[in-house]
């Protein structure tokens, strides 16, 4: 879904800026991981003349799409699609990538105490957003807090039961962008804006301007976000909802849909998986914003008809500009 | 061709589309048996070897167990892919230490031979890619090398053993299509060739590609597994080429053409129409057999035939999976229908589930554990190369070139 404000040249430029010069930079978009992802690469102040920057953004359409390939759930030759079909108890070899965000999943879903959880797919299923056919027992307990196990030495992941099917859709765009803005540093590009369907955002560097990259976020129009390195994420639970009507974000304590007053998380870190993961987790549970606002990120929580209030920002780095009052 | 039994797959059809089979179980492409897991080493894990990595891991009792690449920074990009893999920096120490049953070569088309008359020297099965090599003394020096290797040794030229290639050239070998009239291939995908790197020397060793006395340009890297579908089909080779490029986007000073057009012409008459393009993405990769009764039109996932008005109908035809293109409508071929169809998954079924490097891997493995032999071996490819490299001479020089099989 869209809820950042991404214009035509994926920024919305503040009224007193200078227009871009768009004929300087290097501009790819692919439809990947079920939205549409843009690239925007400048080559000034880098190593690289226009045509090699053209070949990086070669590579980062590649690198995403790849990462499509290897994550899908709607696909049967994907490593997630093989870890899913393994039979429960049989450990599964991945390589050390993916075990890395495996170990991140396991990390974050420890923070946030179960809220954000990738064996959330099982409840995806169940309530009808995953058209893939599974065993189905629902009337045993799941536990889902301890759904898989991961082995350091053999890189391995055993899941512990036949239902359970991992679904990397709350991280994976975010976690993509951390892998571009990695291959950034090491290419040494150093302004770059990239986003996945306008609500996983790596704002690298500047804009042209000089200026950190700015971000309306749709629908909330008091709120904008200057991006120098850091990620945004959005999490709406508007959109998707199944044939009872009921949202896509779901709350791996209940086994349900998530209901509360939520409407929008926005969630800034330096890394965009964990600003993904993050957003995901408050959009069930808003009562971690004090919690995750001290690791590292800035927080805001819409709520249903309204304007995020002073109480649900939580923004010590000064990320958001224009800060709400009552 | 295995016997359909038509109302069992009637009643699995959904709504008023229905699809055709007339091929063996696709799982009979993928079947084979290994008294002990395979070690397999990947040389050269640039962006092919890089897709290799990722094809082998999904072959069951397939182990990557070690890899090589002079470029740390590769070496260490691939190593992220396969647990458990060993790396090194020359091919010398990966081939002595012990590591490895098989390799599979993808450095760079140059280097080709040293790399893999050393392999052969070893013992060791082999999966070359392709083309074979920039040169024609290169070609004969691994083809004949490759005789008297002991392992299995296969080439990459993967419209072998790809199975909607092996299905349409069932039909193309039929009254379906019957006299050929023509063929066509485009490669059209709009990239630059240009490996970045922030270092100049470093630039200059990955960019080989973009370097006339190291490739073969368009004609060399794409066309040669192109013309191979047709020499396979056909069974024949073409005798002259002519050819001509210029650079009409990437304008970096380059020296190979960023687009390219050749004909191909066959002792009877017939030709070959090829075009190839890093400038524009329109229409992909695909290989056109035009026959009096029927086009085949293959596209590396998928491949269709688009009957003549006047062809006579074959029964299962009436039942077939169609797709329109414009004005034509072409029959959907597709491999493993039978299976599918008995899966009910018969409209997903339609495009291949793999790249094709996949099916190249999945054959040479199946020959190790003694399946037969490769679906291409090297002195096909080696052939095939010659065509290529006849082809880039032609369109560097603007001229025709004959085409020469001495020592093949």
């Amino acid at each position: 879904m869209h809820s950042a404000s991404i214009p035509k040249r994926c920024v919305q430029p503040r009224p007193d800026s200078q227009p871009l010069r768009t004929n300087e930079l290097v501009h790819r978009s692919l439809n990947a991981m079920g939205c549409r992802f843009e690239l925007i690469l400048d080559p000034n102040d880098s190593p690289h003349d226009r045509f090699s920057t053209e070949a990086i953004a070669d590579e980062f359409v590649d690198l995403i799409q790849d990462w499509h390939d290897r994550l899908s759930v709607f696909t049967s030759t994907s490593i997630v699609t093989r870890i899913n079909m393994a039979p429960a108890g049989l450990p599964v070899r991945v390589d050390r990538d993916l075990f890395e965000l495996l170990r991140l999943c396991d990390r974050l879903c420890e923070e946030t105490e179960g809220a954000f959880n990738i064996a959330a797919g099982t409840l995806m299923r169940i309530h009808g957003f995953r058209d893939i056919s599974g065993i189905d027992d629902e009337h045993t307990p799941l536990d889902l807090r301890h759904a898989f196990s991961l082995n350091k030495e053999s890189m391995t992941i055993t899941r512990h039961d036949e239902r359970v099917m991992l679904d990397f859709g709350a991280i994976a765009k975010g976690f993509v962008l951390d892998l571009i803005a990695h291959e950034l540093r090491e290419y040494q590009i150093k302004h770059a804006f990239i986003h996945g369907g306008s609500s996983s955002i790596l704002g690298f560097g500047n804009q042209e301007d000089m200026h950190p990259w700015r971000v309306m976020v749709a629908d909330t129009p008091s709120l904008h976000a200057q991006l120098n390195s850091i990620s945004l994420a959005i999490s709406e639970h508007a959109g998707r909802v199944n044939a009872e009507d009921r949202g896509h974000i779901m709350d791996p304590r209940t086994g349900q849909p998530a209901e509360n007053q939520v409407e929008r998380v926005v969630c800034t870190h330096p890394s965009a998986a964990i600003a993904d993961a993050y957003a995901t987790a408050l959009s069930v549970r808003p009562d971690l914003i004090d919690r995750l606002h001290e690791h590292g990120c800035s927080i805001a929580i819409v709520t249903k008809n309204a304007e995020p209030k002073p109480a649900w920002i939580r923004d010590r780095l000064g990320i958001f500009s224009h800060p709400i009052s009552d | 061709m295995t016997e359909v039994d038509r109302r069992t797959f009637l009643s699995s059809a959904a709504g008023t589309v229905a699809a055709m089979a007339l091929v063996p179980n696709l799982s009979a492409f993928s079947s084979y048996s290994l008294t002990a897991p395979l070690r397999v080493g990947v040389i050269g894990v640039g962006r092919q070897g890089r897709e290799i990595l990722g094809e082998l891991t999904k072959l069951p009792d397939v182990e990557v167990t070690a890899m090589c690449d002079s470029d740390a920074r590769r070496l260490s990009a691939g190593l992220r892919r396969a647990s458990g893999a060993e790396g090194f920096d020359t091919v010398d120490s990966l081939l002595s230490s012990g590591k490895v049953d098989a390799v599979a070569v993808a450095t760079s088309t140059h280097t080709h031979k040293e790399v893999a008359l050393k392999c052969f020297e070893a013992g060791l099965h082999v999966y070359l890619e392709c083309p074979l090599a920039h040169t024609l003394d290169d070609c004969i020096a691994i083809s004949e090398a490759a005789r008297s290797a002991k392992g299995v040794i296969a080439a990459a030229l993967q419209g072998r053993a790809n199975p909607v290639y092996q299905l349409a050239r069932g039909f193309y070998k039929t009254d379906s299509v019957r006299d050929p009239v023509s063929m066509r291939a485009q490669h059209h995908q709009k990239t630059n060739w240009i490996t970045p790197s922030n270092d100049a020397a470093r630039r200059e060793a990955l960019n080989w590609k973009l370097d006339p006395s190291r490739a073969n340009g368009l004609a060399g890297e794409w066309g040669t597994q192109q013309f191979d579908v047709f020499h396979w089909y056909t069974g024949k080779y073409p005798v002259k080429v002519f050819g001509s490029g210029s650079v009409r986007h990437w304008r970096d000073d380059r020296k190979v053409p960023d687009t390219i057009a050749c004909t191909l012409m066959f002792e009877d008459g017939q030709t070959i129409h090829y075009d190839a393009t890093l400038a524009n993405s329109y229409g992909g990769t695909y290989e056109v057999l035009f026959g009096s009764n029927a086009a085949i039109k293959l596209g590396w996932s998928h491949g269709w035939m688009f009957k003549e008005a006047d062809a006579p109908t074959q029964g299962w035809e009436v039942y077939a999976n169609r797709q329109q293109f414009h004005n034509d409508e072409g029959i959907t071929l597709i491999a493993g229908a039978t299976k599918l169809a008995e899966q009910g998954k018969l409209k997903e079924g339609i495009g291949l589930p793999h790249p094709g490097v996949y099916y190249a891997l999945e054959d040479w493995i199946s020959a190790i554990a003694g399946n037969g032999s490769p679906a291409c071996s090297i002195s096909e490819a080696a052939r095939a190369t010659a065509v290529g490299i006849a082809a880039n001479k032609a369109v560097m020089d603007r001229s025709i070139v004959d085409i020469d099989f001495a020592g093949l």
